[in-house]
């Protein structure tokens, strides 16, 4: 498993975004990486193809736009000092839009902008556009930032909460 | 669309899951506003190759997409029913591989809008919770 810290930033390419996540390819709903500063904000694309259902399903652009917005969060987030490869989990989501409906071979940019970060968890916003009009809006996602040892055992305890994203959630 | 109409008795069908596996079948049973499907998720099921780290867990938005499936099967008839709007989703703990989810809704129509409520859960433990907006028909 790689550390985060060691994908080179120039080439945040296809390879690259799947060395972030360890990813299957069907799973990986970014295509490219073209412009990130780490802590502020990242510019990522998405293209639409026709093996997919169409209109490209709002969950699924939600999904891609979550994962871009989950590079930005692990690429080396000021306050955040803990060594190893981590993982961001999803928290809470909230004011989330639909705008106009994908079909295959609208080119999707997401943009995503950190807001903050508190303890470990990443506060997130932004869009997702597609030549000149809005396909998604997001208000705020919220991301508990893990260590991915805490999930390597058999089982999860039921009832056991995000402690990190329920705090940010009800912040 | 009047959802009480097109609900007055209690039914069960099954609802598409074209992007999870063929494994996980839905049952969804209806009664007035109120809707209760589960989702069966297969241990090998490729939602769970996730962007994770390698860790199984099903992504959050597969909770989103059941619970807008389950509205769509109850509420919209033929017509397929669009996510327009996700006013909050909180995510409580993790979903993992061969585990039931149970998603329980209310709705309420107004025209073409259903605004629902939904709690999902495993085995009595709840793992999310949402307020989402769907339109029934295909988007314009």
């Amino acid at each position: 498993m790689t550390s985060i810290d060691g994908v080179d930033p120039a080439a945040a390419d296809f390879d690259g975004v799947r060395q972030v996540f360890h990813e299957q390819p069907q799973n990986l709903l970014i295509d490219r990486v073209s412009e990130i500063e780490a802590g502020v904000r990242l510019t990522a694309h998405k293209a639409v193809t026709g093996d997919m259902p169409y209109p490209y399903p709002g969950w699924l652009l939600l999904e891609s736009w979550t994962q871009a917005a989950a590079i930005l969060a692990l690429w080396r987030s000021p306050g955040v000092s803990e060594p190893g490869p981590r993982i961001a989990l999803p928290g809470a989501v909230y004011d989330v839009r639909f705008g106009v409906p994908l079909y295959p071979g609208d080119m999707v940019e997401h943009r995503v902008t950190l807001l903050r970060v508190r303890a470990e968890a990443v506060f997130l916003t932004g869009e997702a556009r597609t030549g000149g009009s809005v396909a998604l809006l997001v208000g705020r996602l919220v991301v508990a930032l893990r260590s991915a040892d805490i999930f390597h055992t058999a089982w999860w305890p039921a009832g056991r909460r995000l402690e990190a994203g329920d705090r940010a959630a009800t912040a | 669309m009047d959802v009480t109409a097109a609900t007055d008795d209690q039914q069960t069908a099954t609802a598409p899951h074209a992007l999870v596996s063929p494994g996980a079948i839905g049952a969804v049973l209806v009664s007035q506003n109120h809707v209760t499907a589960t989702v069966r998720l297969i241990d090998d099921d490729p939602a769970f190759s996730g962007p994770l780290s390698g860790c199984s867990l099903l992504p959050g938005g597969y909770l989103i997409e059941f619970t807008r499936q389950a509205v769509q099967e109850a509420f919209c008839s033929d017509r397929p029913a669009t996510l327009a709007e996700v006013e909050s989703c909180r995510f409580r703990r993790p979903v993992l591989p061969g585990e039931t989810v149970s998603i329980d809704v209310s709705a309420h129509a107004h025209g073409n809008d259903i605004r629902c409520r939904a709690q999902v859960s495993v085995s009595g433990a709840l793992v999310a919770t949402m307020r989402l907006r769907c339109q029934c028909g295909a988007p314009s």
